[in-house]
């Protein structure tokens, strides 16, 4: 079988954030027990010059050489906040990183499963020898909702992952025939209109915990039910509403193997999951890109990352279904992920006020669904000049009668 | 089994989960949240309680009910199947 997995892969985590600890405090929390109980330190907030079709190019643009563009003939886009309900967002992103006119396009959605889907179709468009040699690309771009003073507050983010899947894998080969799948008919959060993103959290978490056990066992199915889930795994990424879910998702396996003392959950969580939290850290709820938030992580934080290391991955996706599947690390994963600068691009964002946001959270509210609109490109201090100007990044400029308009910095 | 005995799991599993308990601390008339438990802790006990009692139940059932003696009904439900 070919090796298919993803050859260059780029994350986006906005360009401002929001210190957690100084929020607790505005809202008479205790900041300790927030940062404790959610595992986020700061999250990513966006001007209101970008939008998911920013981000998701804002991620693939830097990544791609024009030998890359000619190459991809599949573009998907994973999201839960596209800015239209017809259009995909996929064009806009195919329109701004001129791409060529032979690219089969659309957008995918089922919360934050939207990436993995987007990411098993390309896969298993290579698989299948359709796609005559040539390669995908892969976006998934999310923003959560304005949350002013509820308690999901502390639970908000947004990032965009950018991944070109191909048969040349130089960051990860994933195990195509390995993956345990597990769907419900439940609603635990969902976003029933432009502005809402409403639903039960303890339903939510509940039926995560239900998704991960039924396609973990599917997934042991698959492998013949041989498997001894304390050495198969080097790592296991765990789908991030916020970081620390990724405890009790390990928790839960670990005790299914075999029921173990919470320290001894502890010691292998530290080892084997808290690796792949580095940036959904800085970034708080991932969404969609969560996996690949968390492999770049992993790739970061371990210098002594093998080749053939294998990551287990769960995502899931409130709806719901979650899905269980591997992939092996490959021999380029580390260099790869250095040339990146992850690092260097978090630590470029601008830190916010709790009154900064909430005025940026005003406006982003007061955009939607409205027909015409310019953002203020002067707000904060000009960040625009200070950050954006002449870098090449994307920016929307205007909403005239609903047609929105694109340029790059 | 009784519910007698499915409450006693669930009350063992609560002291094993939330600091500075005695099971004698704990009313089944309230909910776990009364005693400091957040919405992982709950999980954890849920998922303890049915290892132990050897049931399987969608826990997105779960998500609603008041208090500990609540559990245990939807518990005994499936323990008696």
């Amino acid at each position: 079988m070919k090796r298919i997995g993803i050859e260059k892969i780029n994350l986006y985590g906005t360009s401002l954030f929001l210190d957690q600890v100084k929020l607790a405090e505005a809202r008479g929390k205790d900041p300790d027990k927030v940062v404790t109980d959610f595992l986020i330190d700061v999250r990513s907030l966006n001007p209101p010059y970008e939008d998911t079709v920013t981000m998701g190019a804002n991620a693939a643009g830097p990544m791609l050489t024009e030998e890359d563009k000619s190459s991809i003939s599949m573009l998907i886009v994973g999201t839960e906040g596209s800015v239209d309900f017809g259009k995909p967002i996929s064009t806009n992103i195919h329109g701004a990183l001129k791409l060529t006119p032979n690219v089969r396009n659309f957008e995918t959605k089922h919360a934050c499963y939207c990436g993995v889907a987007a990411l098993d179709t390309a896969l298993n468009w290579i698989a299948s020898g359709l796609n005559r040699g040539k390669k995908a690309l892969v976006i998934t771009t999310d923003f959560s909702r304005m949350h002013l003073n509820t308690k999901e507050e502390f639970v908000m983010g947004g990032v965009a992952a950018a991944l070109l899947v191909s048969e040349n894998p130089k960051v990860i080969e994933y195990e195509l025939v390995k993956k345990g799948s597990w769907t419900t008919n439940v609603y635990d959060t969902f976003r029933p209109s432009a502005r809402h993103e409403v639903g039960n959290n303890e339903i939510s978490l509940f039926s995560y915990i239900d998704a991960l056990e039924g396609s973990y066992a599917d997934y042991v199915k698959q492998c013949g039910n041989s498997i001894d889930f304390d050495t198969h795994f080097s790592y296991i990424n765990y789908h991030t509403p916020f970081p620390a879910m990724s405890f009790q998702a390990h928790r839960t396996l670990c005790n299914i193997a075999r029921p173990r003392k919470k320290a001894e959950v502890k010691e292998s969580f530290q080892k084997k999951v808290f690796p792949t939290l580095l940036y959904s850290r800085k970034v708080g709820s991932t969404y969609g890109a969560s996996n690949f938030v968390g492999l770049c992580a992993l790739m970061e934080s371990i210098n002594t990352l093998k080749a053939g290391d294998r990551v287990g991955f769960f995502t899931y996706g409130s709806g719901a279904i979650g899905e269980f599947y591997s992939g092996l690390i490959c021999p380029e994963a580390q260099v790869t992920i250095k040339s990146l600068n992850l690092d260097g691009h978090f630590d470029s964002r601008r830190e916010v006020s709790v009154e900064e946001y909430e005025m940026i959270e005003k406006i982003r509210e007061s955009y939607i669904e409205n027909p015409n609109f310019a953002p203020d490109f002067s707000i904060l201090d000009n960040w625009y000049d200070a950050h954006y100007r002449d870098r090449g990044y994307l920016v929307l400029k205007e909403v005239k009668d609903f047609y929105r308009t694109y340029e790059w910095s | 089994m009784t519910k007698e005995r499915v409450i006693e799991v669930i009350k063992n599993n609560i002291i094993e989960n939330l600091d500075d308990l005695e099971v004698d601390d704990i009313d089944p008339q309230k909910s776990m949240k009364d005693y400091g438990a957040n919405s992982l802790d709950m999980i954890e006990v849920v998922s303890c309680s049915m290892r132990e009692l050897k049931i399987k139940i969608p826990r997105s059932e779960l998500a609603d009910i008041a208090n500990i003696d609540h559990l245990a009904d939807k518990f005994m439900d499936y323990v008696d199947k």
